[in-house]
């Protein structure tokens, strides 16, 4: 039976219309937000935390929230990050200086410290019953600032707040009236460690003040405060002649807050703050193009199956779907028809929410495939990787297309992808891709110079030689910078697995930072494997081998690593060096092992919080492990914390006592509104040191394949029918 | 939530180490160029909106037998021309040339797509069948929003609809006195007001409608049914 021009109908029709639509040259519809959104006026203090001007307030800034502060009065300048946790939880890191303060420590009689707080509100504001805090200040560390407080704020009436709290420690240096117990005065390790043993510890002192805001612009504030600023004013120049602070906060239409204050009546002091909440895009959704809509089949299309004897129908059917894909930014690498099916292996390069590749595709094949095709399977694909099988059924993408996306949620099976994918079309590989790009390398926290950074230009390139097997590679050239100016040398009492990073800085110009081949597998159903060889990252050379266990429904995986590794020469090219390194200060010489490796356990808490847990052995031979949490959005946004413990002891570590950090992924389709899966992640961490160091190999497999899997696919179902 | 916001981010984003200047690539956008464009959109307010002429209004008819409209963002006195690629049942996909499109139903703007902060879809059965009824009344009604968080934010509202007279609806092949009904919602969203003006069939040719805070009024008026 000859096939009918109605079987490929949806194909001819969107070109029609695709034809229809250019002769439309009138123009796009320009939606700008309009509107200032009601936005919080948490606000923020001298330290970055809610607060009056020195002092913290019990206000709690909304869920989510991300202030950046920086303030400066007197020779007092604080940078601080401050991180909504839990709607009652907050997490602050902060870098401090201060001028004209003299130790050991210090460089240029400027005093660097870094500080973390943290705070927890016991309980919210009722109507009679006010906000209270308890908060931490520089609870882990050296503890200049160290300090605990517990504080009630009240509105009493619209704008006007009343604030007042206990404070020890540094919030009890002035005018203290009780004491509850000694406050100790050593340090704990070599720092770096909670500092347990001073909280609620000592003299106690009240503070407190009011502030009054007529608008949501404006807030006056004066308060009375309990720091007396003892060791400024013991070792640097700090003259206070008053407790009273005044201040004027003025809150931009966006949130972000400029201050002016008045502070111990000598020092006048400034501060802005910018506040930003990964919960508020852009634009909400996106501006990506409508997807082209769901092509419905005439009633009883489904019926005919002529286009099956047809040779030509199946190659067409391809190429008119691999044209539609194409327009999504999406790219067929195979496709299996039969009479009632259409199994797709799809490479998505554009869209971090999987659900919305998978459903910009699945509309794609109503517009394209044969009317009897009925049952449709997605396998999205990663580096080759079947990662999971979508499956729909074609009419209820037509009954369900208007209605919410739970529905069409709920009709969607998710299965394992190694057995349904089809495979690869010939003449897709190999393929070549390359790229240059500006880039900047960042050095933070050296007291010697805070801030130092290089900037270059960067070539990638790779070679696909198949979906799974890539040979990869990446050059810098630095065009400026002061990285390779980092001359601290600590003396260290591990092989120098990571702190030679200034030679390697300084003699890498230009840099091959990585060259590698690379091949990820699936071993077996819930399997996933990657093997690397190569230079793996700017230090080690070696082999990276990974197993990661993962099924498609589960929030739990599990995963194992085993690396091999070789030092690499100094100048980042060609060649690698002894795995025998001297220590700078005390001249002895370690041996860097060649093996290291993680077992390592993944879980999704489900109620936006990820947890991560690795043990094993590090760069130095040293055996223990990291636990990292983040909080993470469906949008892309992650905010996490990490700490490493391993066998080396405290005193061996130095300072900081252990590894910990922050890191902070943003997508950037978030910030600019238009489908990327480009995300930009920094960690930040206090100290590079030899302890506790991992191998920075690229492709590590959970985060490539969790995305297409069923509880990420679930918390952005919403991008569905985006 | 602003420009000023939103190029602040963009300006955070950008000062990373994240731009690709140039090289090959497939299907992924180059971060450079969608930062320029959302630069250059935050700074000059978007591209020169122009009113859309008779002239454009001819053109468009001429060169298509397809259902054609007018869609107006009041907010931000911006048009443009749409027209009909699509139906699914009762729903009708409306597209702009540059792939921004509105589903309505019976003239009824039930989704929007690329528009940003589009309408995901909504429940506007009764509220419809009272409108094309031409009938007062109060009944339930509900629009689904994405958050910046990518959640589905469904808001619930209660909806009265009343006669508010007769609007003369004229564009395109369409020019008729219809009757006007005004509809006021208030639910778990802000509250709002709505108007549609429909022919003697009960057919919606002008709504006029809240759809949300990012999108704000939005008018499709039929040029051509």
């Amino acid at each position: 039976m000859p096939a009918r021009p109605s079987v490929i109908r949806g194909a001819k029709g969107s070109v029609a219309r695709a034809c229809l639509l250019g002769l439309f040259a009138t123009g796009a519809l320009v939606a700008m937000p309009h509107r200032a959104e009601a936005q919080s006026q948490t606000n923020y203090n001298l330290y970055g935390v809610p607060g009056l001007i020195d002092m913290p307030s019990a206000g709690v800034a909304p869920d989510s929230e991300i202030g950046t502060t920086i303030s400066r009065f007197g020779n007092n300048t604080r940078t601080t990050l401050t991180f909504q946790i839990t709607p009652r939880l907050s997490g602050s890191f902060r870098y401090s200086a201060i001028d004209n303060f003299d130790t050991v420590a210090s460089v240029d009689g400027v005093y660097y410290d870094r500080s973390f707080d943290m705070r927890f509100q016991l309980l919210t504001e009722g109507l009679y019953r006010p906000s209270l805090v308890v908060g931490f200040q520089d609870f882990i560390g050296t503890g200049l600032y160290g300090g605990e407080y517990l504080v009630a704020t009240k509105t009493v009436a619209p704008g006007l707040t009343v604030t007042g709290g206990l404070g020890w420690g540094r919030l009890a240096s002035r005018n203290a009236f009780a004491s509850t117990g000694t406050r100790p005065e050593e340090l704990l390790g070599e720092g770096g460690l909670p500092t347990y043993d001073r909280w609620f510890r000592g003299d106690v002192a009240a503070f407190g003040g009011v502030s009054y805001s007529p608008n949501d612009r404006w807030t006056f504030k004066a308060e009375y405060s309990s720091d007396n600023y003892d060791q400024e004013r013991r070792i640097g120049e700090f003259d206070g002649t008053s407790p009273w602070n005044f201040g004027l906060d003025y809150h931009f239409e966006n949130g972000s807050q400029l201050s002016l204050y008045s502070a111990y009546g000598t020092e006048v002091g400034a501060q802005l703050t910018l506040v930003l909440n990964p919960r508020k895009a852009a634009v909400p959704g996106g501006l990506d193009p409508a997807p082209l809509p769901v092509d419905v089949r005439p009633r009883g299309s489904a019926a005919d199956l002529g286009w099956t004897t047809d040779p030509t129908a199946v190659p067409s059917s391809k190429v008119a779907l691999s044209e539609a894909l194409e327009q999504e930014g999406l790219k067929l690498e195979g496709l299996d028809l039969t009479a009632q099916r259409a199994t797709l292996r799809l490479k998505n390069n554009r869209y971090y929410a999987v659900s919305q590749a998978v459903g910009r595709a699945a509309r794609a094949m109503t517009r394209n495939l044969p009317a009897s095709v009925e049952e449709f399977v997605i396998v999205p694909t990663e580096n080759g990787m079947a990662l999971s099988a979508v499956t729909m059924r074609r009419s209820d993408l037509e009954a369900l297309e208007n209605e919410a996306a739970t529905e069409m949620f709920a009709r969607t099976r998710f299965t394992d992808g190694i057995a349904a994918v089809p495979p690869v079309e010939p003449g897709l590989y190999p393929d070549f891709t390359w790229s240059l790009s500006p880039y900047v390398a960042l050095s933070v926290f050296d007291p010697d110079n805070p801030l130092r950074a290089d900037g270059g230009l960067r070539l990638r390139g790779n070679l696909r030689l198949s979906p799974g097997i890539i040979v990869s590679g990446s050059v810098t050239k630095k065009l400026t910078g002061n990285l390779d100016s980092v001359e601290r040398e600590d003396e260290s009492s591990l092989p120098l697995v990571r702190t030679q990073y200034a030679e390697f800085s300084r003699q890498g110009d230009p840099a091959i930072e990585h060259l590698t081949l690379a091949a990820y597998g699936r071993p077996a159903k819930d399997f996933y494997s990657r093997l690397t060889v190569g230079y793996l990252e700017k230090m080690y050379a070696g082999a990276s081998a990974e197993l990661l266990w993962k099924p498609v429904n589960s929030r739990l995986a599990l995963g194992a690593e085993l690396n091999y590794v070789q030092l690499r020469d100094y100048d980042q090219l060609f060649g690698v060096q002894s795995m025998v390194t001297t220590d700078p200060v005390s001249g002895v010489q370690r041996e860097i092992p060649n093996l290291n490796g993680h077992l390592s356990a993944y879980y999704d808490f489900g109620n936006g919080f990820h947890g991560q847990l690795d043990v094993g052995r590090y760069l130095a031979g040293d055996y223990g492990a990291t636990i990292t949490v983040d909080r993470e959005f469906a949008n892309g946004w992650k905010v996490g914390a990490y700490a490493t413990v391993t066998d080396v002891p405290f005193e061996d570590f130095g300072e900081g006592s252990f590894d910990k950090g922050i890191r902070v992924s943003v997508p950037l389709g978030w910030a600019l509104g238009t489908a990327t899966k480009r995300v930009n992640s920094v960690s930040i961490k206090s100290l590079t040191r030899d302890g506790g160091a991992r191998l920075d190999v690229d492709g590590r497999l959970y985060d490539q394949v969790r995305n297409s899997h069923r509880p990420e696919m679930a918390k952005t179902w919403g991008r569905f029918w985006r | 939530m602003s420009l000023r916001k939103r190029a602040m981010a963009a300006a955070l984003v950008g000062a990373l180490p994240l731009l690709a200047a140039c090289g090959s690539n497939t299907g992924e956008r180059n971060p450079t160029e969608i930062l320029s464009q959302t630069l250059q959109a935050a700074i000059s307010g978007g591209p020169e909106v122009q009113p859309i002429t008779t002239q454009q209004i001819a053109t468009a008819l001429g060169s298509t037998t397809e259902p054609i409209a007018l869609v107006s963002l009041l907010d931000r006195t911006n048009q443009a021309l749409v027209l009909r690629i699509e139906s699914n049942g009762p729903y009708e996909t409306f597209a702009t040339s540059s792939r921004q499109s509105l589903t309505v139903r019976g003239g009824m703007i039930t989704a929007t797509r690329g528009l940003g902060g589009d309408l995901m879809s909504s429940e506007a059965e009764p509220l419809l069948a009272l409108i094309q009824a031409g009938r007062g009344g109060t009944v339930p009604y509900v629009t689904r929003y994405l958050t910046g968080d990518d959640q589905t934010e469904v808001f619930r509202y209660t909806c009265s609809v009343r006669d508010a007279g007769t609007e003369r609806v004229a564009g395109g092949v369409i020019d008729i006195q219809g009757r006007k009904l005004a509809v006021v919602c208030t639910g778990t969203g802000p509250s709002f007001e709505n108007t549609f003006v429909i022919d003697r069939s009960g057919q919606i040719l002008k709504a006029t409608q809240y759809l949300g805070d990012f999108l704000g009024r939005v008018s499709i008026q039929m040029l051509r049914r």
